[in-house]
């Protein structure tokens, strides 16, 4: 276990690196200059030369990488091209806000696993008809439509929690400091988290029911086990299994920016960071926020992997 | 009824509880919400409270060095001070008066050498607490021209002497044409003629802050917590979250005399960064924020929200400085090569049916104001009627008629994707096609950051979007896009007339105020006549205030001055 770990981090040094590298060539072959935006409003060819080369914006690419690399060993990710401000910075102020968000949201997701259990139990009956038909609808729901909803009912109209906002400050890093500061959490945990709920309980109740036509689950009840004993000591074990990898793809996802969520509730986190930076053609600032969010992306599913073990004995994490 | 059936029956029978359960508590709020506020009167301006101003998006910075767009020079503007500053007339234009200047400046007869008296006993506010001179104005203007310091607005000083042509910085030895006569008295000479010059001073990048405070505390955090001379202080600025200014306790000004900002009514003044128009609008509506902009489509409700009718809230539109036009690729064959040359006709016929009062009620909710001119009504010197191709698509056709050539068919027209651009381009389109059928256009909508690099590169084919927001009340800000210079680097038109040329250059030299205007309006005739553009409309910031806020005010460059609002 302990050698697929470390060779699990390894290859996670390579991902970093290798998604570094596309980013920087990516941003290299889509057309866009950030020296014209740098430069400033109706500026010359000559000074918009002059700014690319102060910046280092004209240097070859494998220059700009290399030089790039060398920084970020030394754990320095650069500044922003328009504030200055240092990339590390910018993350350590926007990570804490997603991390709380994509927590919160897959916190709520888990709920689908009970409900979708619930409703593989009761095949077509009256509440597994209105649980699917219900997890379709939400499921179906554009995020922003779903929280600009929960805003106008919980915010507007009942005046019940706070309109957009991260509820800084936070203790031990992501944690809400205060009632006000956790109320801050509600309305986007819940708009980001129903939706999936809804879609994780639509998975756990088609894979419980898969589970649930196997041979080993008939095996199980012609030994005569209780009911009980068939469902949740055979059944839902293995039919949790590709429920837990969504949740760890979610969680990762999720890190890496719910841009759409972070926008309309106004949270400063991860994703916003990346999505503006992409249109300003911030290299340094796109490149950490992916550095970033693949390393928890690569780290939740690490998670996930470590957790079939858990579950599933007969999962093996060979050395 | 069957068991399937009942299933169903229950089905849809949740569904409409929960449907009407929603619109019961709609309903419940509604009500609460309508009787939350009500209209006050005017009154006297009395101190204390908190002013709730919200910010569209994280601002670039709130310093001089680098205040670029709206969010940073609404903070900017109630902290620092230069010396002129913006001034709303009763006739809706913005005007530059003098601010730490002690009156207009001395112009030699050639509009190069402007003198400047400073006014005595203006202060930095805390921590720095000491006495601007005149010292102090050669130190921040060299601070923010050196191209160490990366300043993305230091054009603006560009016709100062000392900075270089090619690079845009000041040069080697500074900006020798910045010079302090003695403790009161500012010298700025310039490198070639600009009567207009001391309208230039209004933008943030000529405005005073203490270079040696700022050296001191370091890059960074005066980055973070700037000083200035202005009515109000940062107190704090939680990046992406908000920025808290109070009043500063040792503001100058305590007299309220001249222009200059009086000293502020509230206390603080919250902004919090709102990423999303729709988010801030509830915000407003819930009692959180005292201003709002109000997304698009809303416009109309907003209008007739039952606040708005009884007087609780106002919503208006306030004209701004800026324009919307359709740029034409000069140095393209297809609608451009020779001014007066052979695809004229097509031009002038664009501007004939170019159908601008549908833009603006269609798309922009009638917030905008349809114009056939580059110049905004906001700016001084504004003149009406200066079009030779009106809006009249009758005369479309027949002056199409006028064109010898092939008529190119699927003309491109480029536009910048996101906002409305594309909306526009198919009212516009939809008006050139009814008018002169033959025509036919090819819509492309390019990523913005992609769209202004190949602009800039002159590398739009026929029609492009463009757009231009003034830095400064001057007449001289739209005439410059279409002359030789401002056809590449600023309309990215390629257009250029020497005669429109001339009259710009006579007109930068003439000091006679009256004078000046008619030589840039004659330029601006001969521009409208070769057509290298469609006027399309001058923009409109429509904006939604509390009336519990007294002393609320919004100049054309969208800028309040917080330091009259109080609350009543």
């Amino acid at each position: 276990m302990t050698a697929y770990i470390i060779r699990r981090l390894f290859q996670l040094v390579i991902v970093l690196i290798g998604v570094t590298f596309i980013t920087f060539m990516m941003l290299k072959l889509v057309p866009g200059d950030p020296a014209v935006a740098l430069a400033g409003k109706g500026a010359t060819q000559q000074r918009i030369e002059f700014v690319r080369h102060e910046r280092g914006l004209d240097r070859p690419f494998y220059v700009q990488y290399y030089k790039y690399v060398t920084r970020l060993l030394h754990g320095d990710l650069g500044e922003s091209l328009y504030t200055g401000l240092p990339v590390r910075d910018m993350i350590t102020q926007a990570a804490p806000v997603t991390i709380q968000l994509a927590v919160a949201a897959v916190l709520i997701e888990m709920l689908g696993i009970p409900l979708g259990v619930y409703s593989a139990l009761r095949q077509y009956s009256f509440w597994d008809t209105t649980l699917t038909t219900l997890a379709l609808i939400i499921w179906g729901i554009p995020v922003f439509v779903l929280g600009y909803f929960a805003m106008y009912i919980f915010g507007l109209k009942l005046n019940l929690l706070p309109i957009g906002g991260a509820g800084l400050p936070y203790i031990l890093w992501i944690l809400p400091s205060s009632w006000e500061s956790f109320t801050y959490l509600i309305l986007p945990a819940l708009t980001l988290g129903i939706i999936e709920v809804a879609y994780i309980s639509y998975m756990q109740r088609a894979s419980m029911l898969e589970v649930s036509r196997s041979d080993f689950i008939r095996t199980a009840r012609a030994k005569g086990l209780s009911e009980r004993k068939v469902i949740w000591g055979h059944g839902f074990k293995n039919a949790v299994i590709p429920v837990m990898t969504i949740a760890g793809i979610d969680l990762g996802a999720l890190i890496g920016g719910a841009i759409i969520t972070e926008t309309v509730f106004s949270r400063p986190g991860i994703g916003l960071m990346i999505y503006h930076a992409i249109g300003q053609r911030d290299i340094a600032v796109i490149a950490g926020g992916v550095l970033f969010a693949t390393f928890f992306f690569v780290f939740a599913n690490l998670l996930v992997d470590l957790g079939y073990a858990w579950v599933d004995p007969r999962v093996r994490l060979e050395d | 009824m069957s068991r399937r059936n009942r299933k169903w029956v229950g089905l849809v029978a949740l569904v409409a509880i929960l449907i009407v359960a929603g619109l019961v508590i709609a309903a419940c709020g509604s009500s609460s919400s309508s009787s939350s506020s009500s209209p006050s009167s005017a009154g006297t301006p009395k101190a204390g409270g908190t002013y709730n101003f919200p910010l569209g998006a994280e601002p670039i910075s709130i310093e001089p060095l680098n205040t670029q767009e709206s969010e940073g020079a609404n903070v900017e503007h109630q902290i620092f001070q230069g010396l002129e500053i913006l001034k709303l007339q009763p006739d809706g234009t913005t005007q530059a008066v003098p601010d730490l200047a002690d009156g207009p400046p001395q112009v030699n007869s050639n509009a190069t050498v402007f003198t400047f008296k400073i006014k005595q006993g203006v202060m930095f506010g805390p921590p720095v607490n000491r006495e601007v001179t005149a010292q102090d104005f050669v130190d921040s203007f060299n601070y923010v021209a050196q191209a160490k310091n990366q300043s993305a607005t230091v054009y603006i000083l560009a016709p100062v002497l000392g900075i270089d042509a090619k690079t845009g910085y000041a040069g080697k030895n500074g900006l020798t044409g910045v010079k302090a006569l003695d403790k009161y008295t500012l010298q700025i000479t310039l490198s070639y003629p600009f009567a207009d010059f001391p309208a230039t001073l209004v933008h943030p990048i000529t405005h005073v802050f203490p270079v040696d405070y700022a050296n001191k505390i370091g890059r960074k955090a005066f980055f973070d917590k700037p000083v200035g001379t202005g009515p109000y202080m940062v107190q704090d600025w939680t990046h992406n979250q908000s920025v808290t200014l109070v009043k500063n306790p040792s503001y100058w000004n305590t007299s309220g005399s001249g222009d200059s900002a009086k000293p502020g009514n509230v206390d603080t003044i919250n902004m919090p960064i709102y990423t999303d128009t729709s988010t801030e609008w509830l915000a407003f509506q819930k009692g959180t924020l005292d201003y709002s902009a109000v997304p698009a489509g809303n416009v109309h409700a907003a209008e007739n929200n039952a606040n708005v009718k009884s007087g609780a809230w106002t919503a208006k539109a306030y004209a701004s400085t800026a324009v919307y036009f359709i740029s034409v690729a000069m140095n393209h064959p297809m609608l451009g090569g020779a001014n007066q040359g052979p695809n004229l006709p097509i031009r002038a016929a664009l501007n004939y049916a170019a159908d601008r009062t549908a833009v603006c009620n269609i798309v922009n909710e009638g917030v905008t104001i349809p114009s056939d001119e580059i110049v905004p009504v906001t700016i001084p010197g504004y003149k009406p009627g200066l079009n030779p191709y009106p809006y009249d698509p009758a005369k479309a056709q027949p002056e199409l008629d006028k064109f010898t050539g092939t008529l190119p068919t699927n003309i491109p027209y480029w536009y910048n994707s996101g906002s409305s651009h594309d909306k526009i381009a198919q009212v516009l389109i939809a008006g050139w096609t009814k008018a002169m059928p033959k025509l036919s256009f090819k819509l492309n909508g390019i990523e913005t950051n992609s769209y202004w690099t190949q602009c800039g590169q002159g590398k739009a084919p026929a029609l492009f979007r463009m757009g231009w927001i003034a830095d400064y009340p001057s007449i001289d800000n739209f005439i410059y896009l279409f002359t030789t210079q401002g056809g590449l680097y600023g309309s990215y038109s390629r257009y250029s007339n020497p005669e429109v040329d001339k009259l710009f250059k006579q007109a930068r030299s003439t000091l006679d105020q009256t004078q000046r205007f008619a030589l840039y309006n004659q330029a601006q005739s001969l521009i409208l006549a070769d057509a290298p553009c469609v006027p399309v409309y001058t923009y409109r910031d429509f904006r939604v205030t509390n009336n519990k806020i007294g002393g609320f005010s919004y100049n054309s460059f969208g800028l309040i001055n917080m330091w009259d609002v109080w609350v009543k």
